[in-house]
């Protein structure tokens, strides 16, 4: 009789101890698969966020540089960017991209176009027929399937060097949701009128 | 029966051993693959935060080309500046840059960027005055960098501009 108590199955202890052990490392194994999951997304908008970043700050440096070839000055150029939010130069020192509130740039349009933010800045569409991001009103292509909203927003800043009239300080930042978190993007670069 | 019992039991016991054994196997072999994924995933991080750094000091260096040649082609440095009487600092957007006499000459004009902290990014702009001189043409060179401090992590990008000078 004692034999065969010796050879009885696990207690309930031992049992839920096993339980306990193997639930905590489903756990964490399903924990960092789903931490997985969010870092794919993140960094696939990071690379989507970084080239939104880019491709509005070569839209302000193309910009000055077209203004030059033109024959416009420096001061001329900035006027081109100083806009209201249907596009419309203002003349205002402090309007459009000049602002606190900041512009969009829209490269797709037939022309190329910069508008103040009225506030926050729009959303940033997504046209999946054409693989672009960008702004619905004069969309030069003519997209089969409705653009999608997407998360990201653009805003960019010009600033005037506190030190010389001849220096401006293009900001340019993107936010997105990535799940509930807003994440973010900045980058900063200097426009000058070096032409002589 | 008694006794044949105590006798299974010493032998049993007298094999336990083995459980610490393929324990410690087991452990080493867990311990091992975690470390190898671990090893991986690190150098995947420094790789991922490359393409960030880079992007950093590639406009650090974009930033000090453009500055560099505004005040190159202002003519604020003509041929044969004396470093030591030359005008520093000068301003590029909200940041001072500084001439670095040691590294400086009538041919090469360096100035180097004043920073907050040495974590920060930064740049320096190079004034090539020497090719200027001979061959009439003008040469500013960017350098950005994502930190200031060299470190492993330090990238550097560099921006050359070579143009001609007018008559």
């Amino acid at each position: 009789m004692k034999q065969t108590s010796l050879q009885t199955g696990f207690t309930l202890i031992e049992t839920l101890v096993a339980v306990l052990i193997l639930t905590m490392s489903i756990g964490s194994l399903l924990s960092l698969a789903a931490g997985g999951f969010y870092s794919v997304r993140y960094a696939r908008n990071q690379i989507v966020a970084n080239n939104l970043l880019q491709e509005s700050l070569e839209y302000v440096r193309n910009s000055r540089d077209s203004a030059f070839i033109n024959g416009l000055t420096w001061t001329q150029w900035q006027d081109t960017l100083q806009t209201d939010i249907s596009g419309n130069q203002t003349g205002i020192d402090t309007d459009g991209c000049f602002s606190t509130d900041g512009c969009i740039v829209n490269p797709y349009t037939a022309v190329p176009e910069a508008k103040k933010c009225s506030g926050a800045c729009p959303f940033v569409l997504y046209f999946p027929d054409n693989s672009f991001y960008g702004y619905s009103a004069t969309y030069p292509f003519t997209p089969t399937t409705a653009p999608y909203q997407t998360s990201f927003v653009r805003k960019i800043v010009i600033t005037m060097s506190p030190y010389s009239t001849d220096q401006v300080v293009v900001t340019s930042s993107i936010s997105w949701l990535n799940g509930v978190n807003t994440r973010g993007v900045s980058q900063s670069m200097l426009i000058t009128n070096w032409k002589p | 029966m008694n006794k044949l019992i105590l006798q299974e039991n010493k032998g049993l016991s007298a094999q336990t051993g083995f459980a610490m054994l393929f324990t410690v196997l087991i452990v080493s072999l867990i311990l091992s693959i975690t470390l190898s994924i671990s090893n991986i995933t690190f150098k995947q991080t420094i790789l991922s935060s490359l393409a960030k750094d880079s992007q950093i000091a590639f406009y650090q260096a974009d930033t000090a080309i453009e500055c560099g040649m505004l005040y190159d082609t202002t003519l604020s440095f003509p041929v044969g500046t004396d470093p030591s009487s030359v005008v520093s600092p000068i301003f590029c957007g909200n940041d001072r840059f500084v001439i670095d006499t040691s590294q400086s000459s009538v041919d090469y004009l360096l100035f180097t960027q004043v920073v907050g902290a040495q974590t920060d990014p930064c740049s320096t702009i190079l004034f090539d005055k020497k090719t200027n001189e001979i061959e009439n043409e003008a040469i500013v060179q960017g350098l950005g960098y994502n930190t200031c401090t060299a470190s492993a992590r330090q990238v550097q990008r560099a921006l050359q501009v070579t143009y001609s000078l007018a008559p």
